[in-house]
């Protein structure tokens, strides 16, 4: 009667490294979407929301088609650290990445176009260069929706599935996150394992949630 | 061509901020502005206008916020803006100060975080100095560690004329500081404002739509009527002899 610490550890070594490669790629990208003037830019906010309404299943399918040997991206990356993409940490990673990026880039445009923009140009007109205002003023005064679109990621890419089991198959110690382990258990009749996993990640559910809204009760969330 | 009969009487010593420019919106009128201002000495030249006349959108484009659709903006020498070359010089190389008119303090700062807040490229010791004075002369003593929620109108109104002008900007334009005030505050900060405004000394355009402001405050005029310019010149030359009677009506001769 355990858990499969194995998977606990991989699922929470995606979810860390999906959160931070959005904290990082989402926050530019959000803040280019946040600024004022729209022209073709909805096509941009319309595919970054397209996980929302797309099957994991077809997302998975082109991150497959797009990254196989036979490609460029797949050829390229094949020569540059001599391994694949498809079926491996990486490709989970960058599958949860791309499922994934709604929910941190709404958030964080929402974030940041909520910043009077009155406040922005007060600080150009000081004298203050745009990079310094975003880190003076406009990150400061947006950090709390920031930070829900994290939590909000990371809680859902601990729970991911579909596209994680698409791309990176089941693979012990390699792809085989908690949520992938509990469908094979339950194709191998293994419930009570199933069932282990199920309350492990119910429980994390239940305290990412509670956390949240104790933030938001302290007024530390929006 | 943009042109303006005033232009031409305006004063002849140099240097000038010149402008002459149209900004073009696609679902409302063009603003068309042509500005001939000596900025070598002190002075304070109001534009008045009614609301939606386009005084706010002028300021807006001298300090770089909006580019003008066409034209040119010089400033002495220096080419701020020019449609031909072309060149747009961003509100950070332009050295303007710009007074919002709902004074945009930082909310997350304190009165002196606001006030050093243009400073950075001074000192500790030049930035603690210069937010000092201007607590000082503005009268801002004891407020240094509140937040700007925590201020009267205006306190908040002193605060960001501080913070406007502590970084020393060149050219200080104010997009009508004293609307958001009541009344008594109002004429108690009208008064204040001439003082410290001459005690600084920097050129100064300030957007009015009050004419006793325009008496109280400044030497020029310029009357802005449905995004043109229609007269300008020295407060008592246009005040006495208003062009027609649309004149007569925004700066309340009539």
């Amino acid at each position: 009667m355990h858990l499969d610490w194995t998977a606990v550890r991989l699922t929470l070594a995606v979810a860390t490294c999906t959160t931070a490669i959005l904290f990082a790629a989402g926050l530019p990208l959000a803040a280019w979407l946040a600024r004022p003037g729209r022209g073709w830019r909805f096509l941009i906010e319309v595919v970054v929301a397209m996980p929302l309404v797309l099957p994991p299943t077809v997302l998975g399918f082109y991150i497959l088609w797009a990254t196989g040997p036979r490609t460029f991206v797949g050829r390229w990356y094949q020569a540059l650290f001599d391994s694949r993409i498809p079926f491996t940490f990486p490709g989970v990673v960058l599958a949860s990445v791309l499922y994934n990026l709604p929910f941190a880039v709404r958030p964080f445009t929402a974030a940041l176009g909520a910043v009077d923009r009155r406040l922005i140009e007060a600080s150009w007109c000081l004298g203050v260069s745009r990079p310094a205002t975003f880190r003076r003023v406009t990150f400061p005064l947006a950090w709390k929706g920031i930070l829900a679109g994290l939590v909000l990621v990371f809680a859902h890419a601990v729970g991911e599935f579909g596209v994680v089991l698409m791309v990176g198959g089941n693979i012990p110690g390699v792809t085989r996150t908690l949520s992938v382990a509990i469908y094979e258990d339950v194709q191998a009749l293994d419930y009570a394992s199933a069932a282990r996993s199920s309350l492990f990640l119910l429980t994390f559910a239940f305290g990412i949630m509670s956390l949240v809204h104790a933030l938001q009760r302290n007024g530390r969330l929006p | 061509m943009i042109s303006d009969p005033g232009l031409e009487r305006a004063a002849a010593t140099t240097p000038f901020l010149e402008a002459r420019f149209e900004r073009k919106f696609p679902d409302g009128p063009s603003i068309q502005a042509a500005l001939r201002l000596p900025v070598g000495s002190f002075s304070v030249t109001a534009l008045i206008g009614p609301s939606g006349c386009g005084k706010t959108t002028v300021l807006r484009c001298l300090t770089g916020l909006d580019a003008p659709s066409g034209g040119r903006v010089t400033w002495e020498a220096e080419v701020w803006f020019d449609e031909a070359c072309p060149t747009n010089f961003s509100p950070q190389q332009r050295g303007i100060g710009f007074l919002f008119q709902e004074y945009a303090l930082f909310p997350h700062l304190t009165v002196s975080d606001n006030i050093a807040y243009g400073l950075s490229r001074s000192t500790a010791v030049e930035t603690g100095r210069r937010v000092g004075e201007m607590i000082a002369m503005l009268q801002l003593a004891g407020l240094e560690a509140r937040y700007p929620h925590e201020l009267s109108g205006g306190q908040q109104q002193r605060v960001a004329l501080a913070r406007t002008v502590a970084p020393r900007p060149r050219l200080l334009l104010l997009d009508e500081p004293l609307s958001a005030l009541d009344t008594p505050t109002r004429v108690e900060l009208r008064r204040e404002l001439r003082h410290v405004l001459t005690a600084w000394g920097i050129p100064t355009i300030i957007v009015t739509h009050d004419p006793e402001e325009v008496r109280t405050l400044a030497d020029q005029v310029i009357v802005m009527c449905d995004g043109r310019i229609v007269q300008q010149g020295p407060v008592d030359e246009v005040f006495g002899n208003p062009r027609d009677p649309q004149v007569a009506r925004i700066i309340g001769s009539e």
